[in-house]
C-alpha cells in the first residue's frame, strides 16, 4: 500500500490529520494546475480549495484502482472547467502594451512578459487541448495518466495535445515569437 | 531503439533535458526542425512557475480545508437527525390513530375493558336491590318460606343485606335459637 492510500485509510478511519498530510502533499501541484487552467490567481486558490473539498467529499468513489493523484487532478480540472463556465470568459487581463515585444526567440521566454504572452496562448485553447497540454507540458503527466485524468483514450490525449502545442506556436509565431532549441 | 518521429514527439514531455533522453532521440532533435521546436516550446513552459499566492495560503490550506471537511461531516450528521425525528413522528402518529380507531371499534369495550369477573352470571350480586330480595325480616322462617331454592340464591340475598338488616337477621335467629351461621 503506497503512502496515499495509507493516508486515505487513515482518513476513512477517523484520523482528520490524514486529511491536512494530503492536502500538503498536493496543494502545489493543484494551484499550479488551476492557475494553468484559469490563468488568475484568485480563481486557482478558490478553485484548490474547492477541489480538495470535492475530493475529501467524495473519497469512497476513489477505488484504489488508480493513483490517488490522477483521481485528484481529475476532481481539479473538473472543478476549473466548472468554475471557468460560471464566470465571464474574459478570465484573463491581457497588458496589451506587453504585446509590443517583437523578435524574442523562445529560449528567451523566461521573463515576465513572454510568460505572459504564453499564458494568454494556452488560455486561448480550447477546453480539451488546454487541459491536455497543461497535464503533459506542464504537470509532466504520461500519455497514460492524462488519458486518466481526461477519462478519454490515449489516441485522443495525443491529438489534442499535439493540436494544443501546434496551436500554441502558431499564436506565438503570429505574435512574433520565433523558435530555437 | 529505433523510434518514428512520431513516438519521439510524443515523449518529448516527458523529458527535462537532453541530458535525460537515449542518444536515438537527441539524434533525432540535432535532425528535426518540428521536434526541436516542440522540444524548446515545452522547456520554457516548465520554466514559466505560476505566480506565489499572496498571503498565507499555502500554510492555511491544510487545516482550512481540514475544519470544513470536519463541518461538513458533522452538517451531514445533524442533517439525518430531523429526518428521523420527522419519520418517528409519522410512525407514532400513524400508531396512535390505529389505536384509538381500534378503541372507538363497536364492542371494543368489552373486549379490551377490564372484566370483573364478580359482575358475571351467578354472582352479579352487586345487580340486586332490597326491592328483589323478597322480606327477610318480615319472614324469619326462611326454609319454610321456600325463597331460596338453592344456596346460591340465598348467599346473594345475605350479601345485598345492609348491616342493619343483618343485625335485625341475627336478632331472630338468636330468639329463634338458631346459630346465626346454620340455618
Amino acid at each position: 500500500m503506497d503512502e496515499d492510500a495509507r493516508l486515505i485509510r487513515r482518513y476513512a478511519d477517523g484520523d482528520d490529520l490524514a486529511v491536512e498530510e494530503l492536502v500538503m502533499k498536493y496543494q502545489k501541484r493543484i494551484y499550479a494546475l488551476a492557475y494553468r487552467m484559469t490563468g488568475n490567481v484568485e480563481d486557482s486558490k478558490d478553485v484548490t480549495q474547492k477541489a480538495f473539498l470535492q475530493a475529501f467529499r467524495n473519497i469512497r468513489g476513489f477505488r484504489m484502482n488508480s493513483a490517488f493523484y490522477t483521481w485528484l487532478y481529475r476532481i481539479a480540472v473538473n472543478t476549473c472547467l466548472n468554475h471557468m463556465r460560471k464566470k465571464d470568459p474574459a478570465t484573463v487581463e491581457i497588458n496589451e502594451s506587453l504585446c509590443a515585444v517583437k523578435g524574442s526567440t523562445l529560449s528567451a521566454m523566461i521573463d515576465r512578459e513572454e510568460k505572459f504572452h504564453l499564458q494568454k496562448a494556452l488560455m486561448q485553447l480550447p477546453e480539451r487541448q488546454k487541459t491536455a497540454v497543461i497535464l503533459r507540458a506542464y504537470e509532466g503527466l504520461s500519455v497514460r495518466e492524462t488519458s486518466e485524468v481526461m477519462q478519454c483514450t490515449e489516441g485522443a490525449v495525443k491529438a489534442h495535445y499535439h493540436n494544443g502545442m501546434k496551436r500554441i506556436r502558431t499564436i506565438l509565431r503570429e505574435r512574433g515569437y520565433g523558435f530555437e532549441s | 531503439m529505433d523510434l518514428s518521429h512520431d513516438e519521439i514527439k510524443d515523449r518529448l514531455p516527458g523529458y527535462r533535458g537532453k541530458a535525460s533522453m537515449p542518444e536515438d532521440v537527441s539524434e533525432h532533435l540535432d535532425t528535426c526542425p518540428e521536434c526541436s521546436e516542440e522540444f524548446s516550446l515545452l522547456a520554457s513552459m516548465r520554466n514559466d512557475h505560476p505566480p506565489e499566492p499572496d498571503g498565507m495560503f499555502f500554510e492555511t490550506l491544510p487545516q482550512r480545508v481540514s475544519a470544513l471537511v470536519q463541518e461538513k461531516k458533522k452538517k451531514k450528521f445533524f442533517g439525518v437527525i430531523p429526518r428521523f425525528a420527522l419519520v418517528a413522528m409519522l410512525v407514532a402518529a400513524l400508531t396512535a390513530g390505529y389505536i384509538y380507531n381500534i378503541m372507538k371499534m363497536p364492542g371494543a369495550d368489552e373486549l379490551y375493558a377490564f372484566s370483573d369477573p364478580f359482575s358475571d352470571g351467578d354472582y352479579d350480586l352487586g345487580a340486586l336491590t332490597p326491592d328483589d330480595v323478597p322480606s327477610i325480616a318480615g319472614d324469619p322462617d326462611l326454609e319454610e318460606a321456600g325463597v331460596y331454592p338453592d344456596e346460591d340464591s340465598f348467599l346473594r340475598d345475605l350479601a345485598s343485606l345492609s348491616p342493619g338488616e343483618i343485625d335485625r337477621l341475627y336478632e331472630k335467629l338468636r330468639i329463634k335459637g338458631g346459630n346465626g351461621g346454620v340455618l
